[in-house]
């Protein structure tokens, strides 16, 4: 987030959604750039049905791979390196 | 339940970097899952629904009373203080679920009410013109893809720690 806050043009907004501790920001960053920092969360359901609506309107198509739930561990390792493409579904 | 999706929470939650009451063990996290409604008033048996994150039955302080309910200091969250989805069956709080669109498939379904649910969240709050570029940036490679991919009216840049930077 630091390194990227210098690459934000004059007037942007940086939408922070990850689960950080701490970043360091430089007030005179934000201040000569007018940068704005946003927290945003999972904000409300109107957001989660349109991209639902995304899913089934066919804009989107999530990109997932599959384990029977047998294999959990299998498909918790993949998250843990990294290597899911790109999501690790459970089906049952 | 018919599918549940893993993400980094998930190892945040087992390896106990995030307190609750349930880290001890994968089997009980599970961030975004999806099944068939159970006999509940808000819900018909065999409705198709999903359920994110926090799950919020508490309804008494201010943020709920002005129907913030995801600034309730008291919210719940699977993994934490509720067991997850990653098993065969899981408890929700009804007006904790939201209904599936028909035509998509569970498996479709269960990132978008994880990553595509939180990443559109950020796009939208941050507003951007139809002129406007945004940038993602991300230790996980899932979510800035599921952002291009929900994103294609607002130009967009994707980057990722993951070793495999491919789209």
């Amino acid at each position: 987030m630091t390194d990227s806050i210098q690459g934000l043009r004059p007037t942007a907004a940086s939408s922070s959604w990850a689960l950080m501790r701490t970043a360091a920001v430089s007030p005179m960053d934000l201040l000569m750039k007018r940068i704005r920092i946003i927290g945003s969360q999972q904000n409300g359901p109107e957001y989660l049905y349109e991209a639902l609506d995304f899913v089934a309107k066919g804009k989107v198509k999530t990109i997932v791979e599959t384990y029977p739930l047998a294999e959990a561990s299998k498909a918790y390792q993949r998250v843990v390196d990294g290597k899911a493409r790109f999501r690790a579904i459970l089906t049952m | 339940m018919h599918a549940s999706g893993i993400c980094y929470t998930d190892v945040h939650e087992t390896l106990g970097h995030i307190p609750g009451e349930f880290p001890e063990s994968s089997s009980r996290t599970g961030r975004r899952d999806c099944g068939n409604a159970p006999d509940v008033s808000s819900r018909k048996v065999g409705d198709r629904v999903g359920t994110a994150w926090s799950k919020l039955p508490v309804g008494a302080a201010n943020g709920c009373q002005r129907g913030r309910r995801n600034f309730c200091p008291y919210q719940k969250s699977t993994g934490l203080n509720l067991q997850g989805g990653h098993a065969e069956y899981m408890l929700m709080y009804a007006d904790s679920t939201f209904l599936i669109p028909d035509n998509v498939p569970y498996e479709q379904a269960a990132p978008i009410f994880c990553a595509g649910y939180t990443v559109w969240s950020g796009l939208r709050w941050a507003a951007p013109k139809p002129h406007e570029r945004s940038l993602c940036t991300a230790s996980a490679a899932s979510s800035p893809r599921c952002a291009i991919r929900e994103s294609r009216r607002i130009d967009t840049i994707a980057i990722s720690h993951s070793p495999d930077k491919d789209k």
